[in-house]
């Protein structure tokens, strides 16, 4: 029977003792029936040591304090107390002793232990007149096993509880004592931090622990040890001070700041080794740094918490804007109100759709000179090439016919001498001539027709360059009135939505109104004070803060809890609960005003929330995936949580709408607005796929290979094309619902050197402005790179050659995603790439061709022999043809008939247009060189193909 | 009475944290500097224990190890000098009224 007075171990001790179980029920120690006790070190595999029965003494105790020079004196400890001491001593002494066996290395105790261990313990056994030093030992020795075997087994003593008492309502940090404010508990936590095993822990192994076991021998280990604190004259700390009062399984910080603090003080002293076994070297400085390390966690972990509690503010919201919205459906809208909107609604469809007309008349007419100049370029051409072409043929026909007339007979010497013959003869030459004559006036006729009209189209197309330059002259007032019609438009739509939803708010049925009217109350209710003057916003957080302890009205499982009810979740709706709630029970108790809260903080606002709030990379908003998420969630997480719903909530009412619907822009936590460097993106990389070359068909530069989904303002992708490198990349703008989306294309030589000379139709606008002049030629200044320098031509790096907006409505984030992924690269192959892969496809072609065949033949190798249709240039019929390209690096093709190589098929082409006639007309020479650059634009991508490929 | 400022100087935060706090608590709402009050608190009483363990500990190995025997005195003195710093920290006036409250606080959790 224990003694009044007496210490827990002196109560488990003599119950054991006596054969009674030991308090606590735990298997601590078992009594053998001789009345000797196996402790419950069995539990970490330790050797059983017995330790002898005493009787129970713990009477007859003289209190003397030690002298300074160690003498013995009496202090208070029982036999018992005593006896367990002794046995901790003995117990460690045999692990110090298979170590030296081991010839493992030791420490400071160890060695003290093999030196003294049994004098010692012997004498703790014996008499209660030990000395402070050796007190000392035991109690290192105790506290040692105490702090490795909680550490190893990831487990916590606390002690003396009560302490926190008064400091368990404190907002933030109360959460935290609150834990451990009830009893003397042993805690298991979870650590991730680092476990400060030693060789002595090793050797008892810890294969055999559960938690029960280790419970109790902790807690018996932390009442022996703080019984001979209480004798030395000082309080007590929790068992492991590297893992203080503050553990991580609960969301503490503190823990796993003091283990940050401690690897980095490692690091700074230079200390290769573990606090472990630092320990080993010098006790003492090992606890100096696992002090500097406590401190230092504590200052960081000080840091974070006043952090959270400036963030915690209440959010910047002016209620006096919710109550202006509340004062707009309280005031009755009367019939004039309601005509005046949808006049003003109808005015504004008209003014969107005179916008309209505006910028395409404006659009148009600036397209219809560009043409026209186009048009008359092209007729001026023919004109200058029928004349060139023609006029030396006709020429040299009329220097025929005039040889004819040289070469016609001169008259005779008879007939010049008689009248009559010189008359027939005068008559004859005379029919001869005529003929001539004619052939020679009619050419010198189409020499001067064909002048005439190369006049006429020549002052055709300056009268259309005028005509274009007068509209261009000024190109930025064009560009200006094309920029303002486009602006007007937007904001004319803008305006229009606007009124269509001021029309439709007049119109709202009275219970609607009478909905959001509730709704706006009760969100205005959460930044306003209570009867006591607090604010309801503040109690509101301080409720979140109160989950995890004992009376917490809120824990992270309830809110976890994916029951359904009433179409909902009881985790949502603890949540909902756990904001409205606690400003009035009536707000969730009343059916009416809950039914109305579930659609203020619906359950996909909720879920959006959680994505947000806890990063998860998912769309789908489903609460039944999400709530689980919460079971896991720290204090800190649960309470970002209900500040982003509350916040985004008041922001909501600010602009009349009670019914929270979380924006898109927070469906991902990447997408929130943040520059991030191209430089990182290399391995988004995809590679650029050439698509449509073999039937050269809208040949397409498309994207194969991720595109990110995360965004940020802006990212990019290099989409590098073989034998060029042409750089894109996709640019993402978020403003408030609308998203901006635009793929640029970077300004670097590759992509200046494959420009087409003109303008084409479907060239985006900011290639147009900076790199054509208004007679839609490429600007002087940039076809040679030494009269180039981009800067001074104000050119930017990056151009836009794509910027499609798009509201940011329910889905319209993924559906941005699918566009930027795949549809606007698609787009941009459309517009601007089937440029490109023409260019650098015929480009390729003739750089191949224009080589020796030797060179040829290494710069290509392996292109597999392919097969192409074209529409001959005379007939229009179409003409398959087969291509091999030979080891020799000859190219040969064959259309059927003999193969033959590209050279010589050209001339038979050319013959065979040509037939008998000595050469072609113009039209015609254009036709059939249009049809051999169609053969070597083929050539060209299978070229690029088969290097892509590779 | 300790001053929510004296405390924000004397509460183990990094230097520029005081400076924060320091600079937005008389902006603060009344909850909220009862938030921060109670922080400090917590957060002294912590830093306090953590010291006197930290020194009591080191005092206890250099017995084990045969070095100095530290008294009951020695540990006393542990306590009232480490005291005596905080109190110090606070650069209170001594007064009776202020020694006893900063010794409750701590006391709470020691």
């Amino acid at each position: 029977m224990a003694t009044e007075g007496a210490t827990a171990v002196d109560v488990a001790t003599a119950a054991a003792r006596a054969g009674e179980p030991r308090p606590n029920a735990t298997p601590a120690g078992v009594v053998e029936p001789d009345g000797r006790v196996k402790p419950a070190r069995r539990f970490f595999g330790a050797k059983d040591v017995s330790v002898a029965v005493e009787p129970d003494i713990t009477t007859g105790v003289k209190r003397r304090e030690v002298s300074r020079s160690g003498s013995t004196a009496e202090v208070g400890f029982s036999a018992v107390s005593r006896g367990a001491m002794a046995d901790r001593i003995r117990e460690r002494l045999g692990v110090s002793q298979e170590l030296f066996k081991d010839k493992a290395r030791l420490d400071v105790i160890d060695r003290i232990l093999l030196k003294r261990g049994e004098e010692i313990a012997s004498k703790i056994d014996a008499s209660s007149e030990l000395t402070r030093d050796e007190l000392a030992l035991a109690w290192t020795v105790i506290q040692d096993d105490l702090r490795q075997k909680a550490s190893a087994a990831k487990m916590a003593v606390d002690e003396q509880p009560e302490k926190f008492q008064k400091l368990k309502d404190a907002p933030v940090i109360g959460g935290i004592f609150r834990r451990y404010a009830s009893e003397a508990t042993t805690r298991v936590t979870e650590s991730d931090g680092p476990r400060l095993t030693t060789e002595a822990v090793k050797t008892h192994g810890i294969t055999e622990w559960n938690q029960d076991a280790i419970a109790a021998e902790l807690r018996q280990l932390n009442e022996l040890r703080a019984d001979i604190e209480g004798k030395l004259g000082f309080g007590t700390r929790s068992a492991d001070r590297t893992l203080p009062n503050f553990d991580k399984q609960n969301g503490d910080l503190l823990h796993d700041s003091v283990v940050k603090s401690l690897s980095l003080i490692l690091e700074r002293k230079h200390l290769e080794s573990s606090l472990a076994e630092l320990r080993k070297i010098n006790r003492v400085e090992a606890a100096s740094i696992e002090q500097q390390a406590i401190q230092e966690g504590l200052m960081r972990f000080a840091q974070e918490q006043a952090k959270a509690l400036l963030i915690a503010e209440r959010p910047d919201v002016d209620i006096a804007r919710i109550q202006n919205q509340l004062d707009k459906i309280n005031k009755p809208a009367d019939q004039e109100e309601v005509d005046k909107a949808h006049a003003e609604a109808h005015q504004a469809i008209q003014d969107k759709n005179d916008a309209q007309t505006r910028l395409d008349q404006l659009t148009n007419s600036k397209e219809s000179v560009i043409d026209a100049v186009e048009d008359t370029e092209e007729a001026k051409q023919e004109a200058k090439d029928n004349y060139d072409n023609l006029k030396p043929i006709l020429s040299a026909e009329i220097k025929s016919w005039e040889a004819r007339l040289d070469a016609l007979p001169e008259p005779t010497a008879d007939e010049i001498a008689d009248k009559d013959a010189m008359r027939a003869y005068n008559e004859r030459d005379a029919t001869r001539r005529k003929p001539i004559v004619a052939e020679i006036d009619k050419r010198h006729l189409e020499i001067r027709r064909l002048l005439l009209e190369q006049t006429k189209t020549d002052y055709a197309h300056t009268k259309a360059v005028r005509k274009k330059d007068a509209l261009l002259s000024a190109d930025d007032t064009l560009r200006g009135s094309l920029a303002y019609a486009k602006k007007e438009l937007t904001e004319k739509e803008v305006d229009l939505k606007k009124k269509l939803k001021a029309e439709e708010k007049l119109k709202e049925p009275a219970g609607q109104k009478a909905n959001k009217k509730r709704g706006l109350e009760i969100w205005k209710s959460v930044m306003e004070r209570d009867s006591n003057g607090v604010l309801n916003y503040e109690k509101i957080i301080s409720t979140g803060f109160a989950q995890g302890g004992d009376e917490a009205r809120y824990t992270q499982d309830q809110f976890a809890d994916t029951t359904a009810t009433g179409g909902t979740f009881v985790g949502a709706e603890l949540l909902r609960e756990s904001i409205f709630g606690v400003i009035k029970d009536e707000w969730v108790s009343d059916p009416k005003n809950k039914a109305l809260i579930r659609k203020m903080l619906s359950d996909e606002a909720i879920g959006r929330g959680i994505v947000r709030i806890f990063s998860i990379d998912t769309t789908n908003y489903g609460l039944a995936n999400l709530l689980p998420q919460l079971a896991n969630a720290d204090q800190a997480q649960i309470g970002d949580l209900t500040r982003f719903l509350i916040s985004e909530g008041l922001r909501s009412a600010e602009k009349g709408d009670p019914f929270l619907k979380v924006s898109e822009r927070y469906a991902k936590p990447k997408a929130r607005i943040e520059h991030e460097a191209l430089g990182i993106l290399e391995e988004e990389m995809g590679v650029v796929k050439l698509e449509n070359m073999g039937t050269l068909v809208n040949p397409r530069v498309i994207w194969e290979g991720p595109v990110r989904e995360a965004h940020g303002r802006i990212f990019g992708s290099l989409i590098p094309i073989t034998h060029t490198e042409l750089n894109f990349r996709v640019t993402e703008e978020f403003n408030r619902g609308l998203v901006i989306a635009g793929v640029q294309i970077e300004v670097n030589e590759e992509f200046l050197k494959y420009l087409p000379v003109n303008v084409s139709a479907n060239m985006p606008e900011e290639i147009r402005r900076y790199f054509y002049d208004s007679a839609g030629a490429v600007r002087t200044e940039l076809r040679q790179p030494s009269d180039r320098t981009l800067r001074s031509l104000n050119i930017p790096e990056w151009i836009t050659i794509s910027d499609p907006a798009m509201n940011g409505g329910t889905g319209q984030l993924e559906k941005f995603h699918a566009v930027t992924s795949a549809d606007m690269l698609n787009a941009l192959g459309a517009a601007y790439s089937s440029e490109i892969p023409r260019k650098l496809a015929t480009q390729t072609a003739n750089k191949v061709l224009d080589m020796p065949p030797a060179e040829r033949k290494d710069a290509i190798k392996g292109l597999p022999e392919f097969n192409i249709t074209f529409a001959e240039a005379d007939t229009g019929n179409p003409i398959n043809c087969s291509i091999r390209f030979d080891n020799n690096g000859i190219f040969w093709i064959s259309d059927g008939g003999e193969e033959m190589q590209l050279e010589a098929y050209y001339t038979r082409r050319e013959e065979n247009y040509r037939g008998d006639r000595q050469t072609l007309e113009s039209a015609e020479r254009e036709a059939l060189q249009q049809e051999m650059a169609t053969i070597q634009e083929h050539i060209g991508m299978r070229i690029l193909e088969n290097q892509q490929y590779k | 009475m300790i001053s929510i400022q004296q405390l924000i100087n004397v509460a183990p935060f990094p230097q520029e944290t005081k400076d924060e706090l320091l600079a937005k608590c008389d902006d603060m709402s009344d909850s909220k500097k009862i938030e921060v009050e109670s922080l400090c608190w917590a957060l002294i009483s912590q830093w306090y224990q953590n010291e006197l363990g930290a020194r009591q500990e080191k005092a206890m190995l250099e017995m084990a190890e045969g070095g100095k025997i530290s008294s009951k005195e020695d540990f006393a003195k542990m306590s009232d000098t480490l005291f005596a710093e905080i109190v110090g920290k606070f650069k209170v006036e001594e007064s009776q009224e202020d020694l006893e409250e900063v010794r409750a606080k701590l006391a709470n959790l020691n």
